[in-house]
């Protein structure tokens, strides 16, 4: 039996990929990610979450395992309904009790991680965001960092939208992504705040009912199921192939938006200052992405000085955002 | 006695902006905004200059102001220190030049302090980092 944190968590990952025989290649920030599970039906239900892979060698390889085992049992906190974080090289371990169970490890000396959802219910952020805590530990040894931000963008020029949760970032991409623009997610996206490059890390979306009301059209052919969060009603929009068919990948960073729902006429009402960006990015992603904090905050402050910004009004009509979208990335482009 | 400060300190990241200076100190989880002189005397400390050299070459680009600068940039650097901002430091750490351009008046260094994030940022989970930690279930310690 493992007695320390390095060979329980080893044993972790090495029976992880045991059970888990069926892979598929995704991509996610930019790195091409072999995920391997039980079987293809649970596969199925989580591959749509990211965006295609390609053939080739792997950046990294995640085990994604639903349901009980007595190996991984053993990982499991004593006081299971706690929120706990472990870093210590060359392991980074979170285990999250809400909204359901998780277990996330990743190796960086094999760049192996995995996802495990003992109660065998995959909850609905596990399957529209999996792993996100891993990319975060793969992330921290690199120039990049997945932010809290919506991007869209056209041409290779993409404009990120930052601000809390309810701020109109999902509704302003999905409108535009209904639109034609290229999509680079909704909720989370990697920066590489230097070179000032966005890349999508998931393919899907998490709508209000509101907001999809008013694109109907667009939720037909993407909606893939509708949950419950925290008691309040989500669509569950998959983007790219075999779903709505959008264009889904990243590029040059441009500009960056702050929506608010200040019920103004115009779209942009002044420029944001740097210090408005670096809160609206920090909020909910450090809530999401647990320690490392002397990797994560240097790159959420660089980026947040990179490029010009505008508070803008998203207003009530999701269809008049592409527009004015438009007016802004022409100015910027 | 010439006095010399860090501006490189722990678990704090910054980045100028058109003059204006921010930075993140995600060990108390605030963050700062400092005022356009403020950012200059900061660039004069990382610059290597000492606090009365930073006093003498504002003196002189600001003959004006010459008389309340003293004040306004030892009360600065104070404020700052408190905050863990700067460090004092022994001797002179040549870092990045000055530059050229500076604000058209001398306006009082200072800095606001933002503190909404502080919860968030120090609200991390439970660490362990004790050899035999998190891994032992409880049944399996007792």
């Amino acid at each position: 039996m493992p007695t320390t944190h390095l060979e329980a968590f080893a044993a972790v990952v090495d029976r992880a990929f045991e059970l888990a025989p069926v892979e598929r290649t995704v991509s996610a920030g930019g790195l091409s990610l072999r995920l391997a599970f039980a079987d293809a039906t649970t596969a199925d239900s989580f591959v749509s979450a990211f965006p295609p892979g390609s053939s080739g060698a792997a950046d990294l390889s995640i085990a994604i395992v639903v349901g009980e085992d007595a190996v991984l049992e053993q990982a499991i906190p004593a006081t299971r309904d706690e929120y706990r974080t472990y870093v210590r090289a060359p392991l980074y371990a979170h285990w999250q009790p809400e909204p359901g169970e998780a277990l996330q490890v990743y190796d960086w000396t094999s760049r192996r991680g995995v996802l495990w959802l003992p109660t065998g219910q995959a909850f609905e952020t596990a399957r529209s965001r999996p792993a996100l805590p891993i990319l975060h530990a793969h992330a921290s040894t690199t120039a990049w960092s997945p932010v809290h931000a919506a991007a869209v963008g056209r041409d290779g020029k993409f404009l990120l939208l930052a601000g809390p949760s309810g701020s109109g970032k999902t509704t302003a991409a999905v409108a535009c992504a209904a639109a034609g623009w290229d999509y680079a997610g909704d909720d989370f996206v990697m920066v590489e705040p230097h070179a000032r490059r966005v890349e999508p890390i998931f393919a899907s979306a998490r709508m209000r009912p509101h907001a999809a009301a008013l694109l109907a059209d667009f939720l037909e052919r993407s909606q893939v199921a509708v949950t419950n969060d925290y008691g309040e009603a989500r669509n569950e929009l998959r983007l790219g192939v075999g779903h709505a068919d959008v264009p889904i990948c990243g590029g040059e960073v441009i500009g960056i938006l702050l929506p608010r729902r200040s019920g103004k006429a115009e779209f942009v009402t002044r420029p944001a200052k740097p210090i408005e960006i670096y809160q609206a990015f920090v909020g909910v992603t450090v809530q999401q992405l647990p320690e490392l904090r002397e990797s994560l905050i240097p790159k959420l402050l660089k980026m947040s000085t990179a490029v010009p910004a505008y508070v803008v009004d998203t207003g009530e009509t999701p269809q008049h955002i592409p527009e004015a979208m438009q007016r802004i990335w022409d100015s910027l482009a | 006695m010439p006095r010399f400060f860090s501006t490189t300190v722990p678990e704090a990241a910054s980045e100028l902006f058109d003059g204006e200076l921010i930075i993140a100190h995600y060990g108390s989880g605030f963050y700062y905004s400092v005022s356009e002189t403020g950012a200059v005397v900061w660039q004069g400390l990382r610059s290597g200059l000492s606090v009365e050299d930073t006093v003498a070459l504002l003196a002189g680009r600001y003959p004006d102001a010459a008389s309340r600068i003293p004040d306004a940039v030892e009360s600065f650097v104070t404020k700052m220190s408190d905050e863990g901002l700067l460090i004092p430091v022994p001797s002179s750490i040549a870092g990045e030049p000055l530059p050229e351009a500076l604000p058209a008046a001398f306006g009082t260094p200072e800095f606001e302090r933002f503190e909404d994030l502080q919860e968030l940022l120090l609200l991390d989970p439970v660490h362990d980092v004790a050899e035999e930690g998190w891994p032992r279930r409880a049944d399996d310690a007792s």
